[in-house]
């Protein structure tokens, strides 16, 4: 025999719907547990409109213990095997697994079943290890069937129209879709009487095949649903029929037998041509013992080897990861439909060290985590009270319980049951004040806080004062200040708000132009600059309301919103920190300098008031006296460092003397033309 | 206007199914109909690619490969398609019970169910009319019947579109099908063309 003649079948190829990897999950984890199961699945395949290669489906259906009859789909009976262990997958032992479940397809065959239910000749095995906490899978699908008989064509496969009449292939595909039992439309035989096709079930195969003459059968086919679309050899189940004719009749080995193998192409109801593309075919068994019947049929993988395959779905099931790219995803359709020119990345890639984890610090964490950032560092000296939960948008009523969580800590576990994908941490620490002294016992303490806030200030790229007083921004300012660090304000009063970015200095020594139209984001000043005096400490002689929040609950909100907003333009904007903010609204046409960035003006700062519900975005350069970012100041720092701050933490006159604000009072007291308002006093009260 | 209850959707999608299964288009209910917005109709499409994966280099060992499984078997046809990749394309048309309009999801998955993300689709430049929906109504949600993530187009705009053709149209399904399926590869048959034309 040439290896020409020797018959050849297309063999199947597995097709999972995602579907069918959610169940398979739901079943482990709520069903079978650490049972390592067979279960019976049912797979599917069609002969209907078949496209690219003949394939067998499973999806979640494949789990019903009804076979989900959809039109022109064949069911296939099919045993899953799922593993607890990788390593139990990679020992076991494939070959009698396969063993024992040929042994099950041949007891089918030979005690008759196969012949009352043909569907079970359409058989497969899967096995498959699954690690349910990455949503990998280990799969491999084995197709069963005999390695023998060995067949040779007689007459090799031929378009069906080659030797039909058009008038008997009609009535062969009209005849087969009136066949109603789903389980008999794979395999059956089919006789040709003049223009007509008449199909005969599978059980009829001995009575038509008992005959020792072949000219007795020459006029039936032996037929079946082919999964094939295309090529000459027919699909994988014509081997299971060849067996089972083997076996029932064992006499026609060596005879010509007349193969059908069926395949449709429906487009339309009525039409004549659809079976168009069946195949005929002649062929002959070759003797073969039964009792040594081997199975084969494992598929190859993508690699074309034979092993597992493998598939990674934890992007669609993975419950993180659908809620990070759905955050993404969000994010990017807001690119997508109105600014395609908006960098996304770089907000998302910013570090945010929040200072105070108090109204603002929670408002300001939910938004940045709404835009996508995802590195938030809290840094806060609290523990949360029973006032907190209502204002403060991470606590509940049980971070209040046993003398309260520490803040920090607690915001940083909220962000993350909000959020797991968020890099966040929270650090409980009192932020040193000037005019708070450190005494000996303290100086320990307090030189730590300041080392890890300087290395917390080093590590990320926007620092964010949202704490409730004054004196407490003072050091984040200087430490980002000399950083050039990005500085984020928000501050409240009763009914009022001040957000505000703080400049970003360079080395550039140009001095500011002080009729721009703009001021450039390195002359820009901070949260001091507008006040002449050093601040003390402002706790010492308030009553209890001015120490805690008094503030209308919604003004947190806004201002909490607005610095975000306001870092997030800022970043946007080509020139980041030094983007110049525009002195006076312009009052013609706008130009390039007071558009700012793709989402519009990047103002200095922002005064809004609830009472009148005005807002003013003032502009101001920064103060060569300021007590937080003056060049005076910086320089001391870079060159005294632990040493300078706590000389102005013991003495709130020192910072005054150092910047000349001293000799600037005096001057003014002598002039006496200006005159403070207090309202900036409000801002003190801050949270 | 340009809205329509459920009801009328269940009728329309049932006029719907009727001319795909003269035509074998393939389309079929899935779920529960008695529930609001509980059922939908969908479809499936083989679409065969050009394989991406390279093949493994001659000396490359597989960890998992079990040559014992190789038992002599010379009765397997090559692969006539052994270079294509086939993506299946699922569609599901559902009712919004809050924009009262058939909504369109889908989802895009190899043969191991893995799914294709959105992101490859626009590289791969198949479905270029794909393209111009990333601007509009392109987002993935979960499954409101599956509880399972597919794409979907957003309906924000089918009630306008539909309304467009009020009076005109006498299956609002088949209108506004015709008009967002080809940007995401579903071109109707001719033959839906009877359930809309003009009546008056």
């Amino acid at each position: 025999m040439t290896d020409d003649s020797a018959l050849k079948y297309s063999p199947f190829s597995s097709h999972v719907d995602p579907s069918f990897w959610h169940k398979l999950s739901q079943i482990k984890l709520d069903i079978d547990k650490l049972d390592e199961k067979v279960h019976p699945v049912w797979g599917s395949y069609t002969n209907v409109n078949t496209v690219g290669l003949p394939s067998l489906h499973v999806d979640c259906t494949s789990y019903n213990s009804k076979f989900e009859e959809l039109r022109y789909q064949l069911p296939a009976f099919g045993c899953q095997l799922n593993l607890n262990t990788l390593e139990s997958y990679k020992s076991s032992d494939k070959t009698i697994l396969l063993e024992k479940q040929g042994a099950s397809l041949w007891a089918d065959i030979a005690n008759g079943s196969v012949l009352k239910n043909p569907a079970l000749l359409s058989r497969f095995f899967l096995l498959t290890f699954g690690d349910l906490k990455k949503y990998t899978f280990y799969y491999w699908f084995a197709f069963l069937a005999p390695s023998t008989p060995n067949v040779q064509i007689i007459k090799p496969p031929a378009l069906i129209s080659t030797i039909f009449s058009s008038a008997q292939v009609e009535s062969l595909q009209s005849e087969w879709s009136n066949i109603v039992d789903v389980y008999q439309r794979s395999y059956f035989i089919v006789k040709i009487q003049g223009d007509q096709a008449k199909i005969f079930p599978l059980s009829d195969i001995v009575s038509i095949f008992k005959a020792q003459c072949e000219e007795q059968w020459a006029e039936f086919y032996l037929a079946f649903a082919d999964p094939c679309s295309s090529g000459d050899a027919p699909g994988w189940p014509l081997r299971n029929l060849l067996c089972v004719l083997a076996h029932y009749c064992p006499h026609v080995v060596g005879k010509k037998i007349n193969v059908l193998s069926l395949r449709l192409v429906l487009k339309s109801h009525g039409q004549v041509n659809a079976a168009d593309k069946s195949l005929l075919m002649s062929v002959q068994l070759l003797p073969h013992n039964e009792t040594e019947l081997k199975w084969v049929g494992w598929e190859r993988n993508n690699r074309g080897k034979f092993g597992p395959r493998f598939v990674d779905v934890s992007g669609d099931m993975d419950p993180k990861k659908r809620a990070e790219s759905a955050v993404h995803l969000n994010l990017k359709l807001m690119k997508w439909r109105l600014l395609p020119e908006m960098d996304l990345d770089t907000v998302q890639n910013t570090r945010c060290l929040l200072m105070g984890a108090g109204t603002l610090g929670c408002t300001v964490a939910r938004l940045l985590m709404g835009w996508g950032v995802q590195h938030i560092t809290f840094v806060d000296n609290g523990t949360v009270s029973f006032s907190n939960p209502v204002r403060q948008s991470l606590f509940t009523f049980e971070d209040c319980l046993s003398g309260g969580r520490p803040k920090a800590e607690a915001a940083a576990e909220a962000l993350k049951l909000i959020f797991p994908g968020v890099i966040t941490s929270g650090v409980t620490l009192n932020i040193p004040m000037p005019g708070h002294p450190v005494g000996d016992s303290m100086l320990k303490e307090t030189q730590d806080a300041v080392a890890t806030l300087e290395k917390l200030v080093e590590d990320h790229d926007v620092v964010f004062m949202l704490t409730d007083s004054r004196e407490s921004r003072w050091l984040p300012t200087l430490l980002a200040g000399a950083k050039k660090k990005l500085a984020m304000n928000a501050a409240l009063g009763f009914d009022t708000y001040l957000v505000m970015r703080h400049g970003v200095f360079c080395d550039d020594e140009t001095p500011p132009d002080f009729n721009a139209r703009s001021i450039p984001g390195r002359h820009l000043g901070c949260y001091f600059c507008n006040d002449v005096t050093a601040p003390g400490n402002s706790m010492a002689d308030r009553t209890l309301d001015q120490q805690c929040t008094v503030t209308r609950p919604g003004v947190s909100a806004v201002a909490g919103a607005l610095v975000v907003e306001l870092m997030v333009s800022v970043l946007q904007h080509p020139s980041k920190g030094d983007a110049p903010a525009v002195l006076h609204k312009s009052t013609g046409k706008e130009d390039q300098e007071s558009v700012g960035c793709l989402l519009g003006t990047v103002p200095h700062s922002i005064r809004g008031f609830l009472a009148s519900w005005d807002q003013l975005t003032p502009a101001t350069h920064r103060f060569s006296n300021c007590i937080a970012c003056s060049e005076k100041v910086l320089k001391e720092y870079a060159s005294r460092g632990f040493d300078f701050i706590r000389d102005v933490l013991n003495s709130a006159v020192y910072l005054e003397d150092l910047t000349g604000l001293t000799s600037l009072h005096k001057e003014t007291e002598n002039a006496d033309v200006w005159e403070f308002s207090d309202s900036e006093e409000e801002e003190n009260n801050s949270e | 206007m340009g809205t329509i209850s459920w009801d009328e959707f269940k009728a329309f999608a049932q006029s719907f199914l009727t001319v795909s299964d003269e035509i074998n288009d393939g389309w079929a209910w899935q779920g529960d109909q008695d529930q609001l917005a509980g059922a939908f109709i969908a479809k499936k499409i083989k679409q065969l690619l050009r394989k991406q994966r390279s093949l493994p280099a001659e000396d490359e060992t597989d960890p998992f490969e079990d040559t014992s499984c190789q038992t002599e078997d010379n009765h397997i046809a090559e692969e006539l398609n052994g270079s294509q990749q086939e993506c299946t394309w699922e569609y599901h048309i559902l009712y919004s019970p809050s924009y009262a309009t058939p909504v369109l999801f889908f989802n895009v998955f190899t043969s191991d169910g893995h799914l294709v993300p959105l992101e490859s689709l626009w590289k791969g430049g198949t479905q270029g009319a794909l393209q111009h929906l990333r601007w509009e109504a392109l987002s993935q949600q979960e499954h409101p019947v599956l509880r399972r993530p597919y794409y979907y187009l957003h309906p924000c705009k089918t009630a306008e579109l539909l309304n467009l053709h009020q009076g005109s149209s006498t299956n609002p399904i088949v209108t506004w099908l015709s008009s967002m399926g080809p940007a995401i590869g579903l071109h109707l048959d001719i033959a839906y063309g009877h359930l809309v034309q003009n009546q008056r």
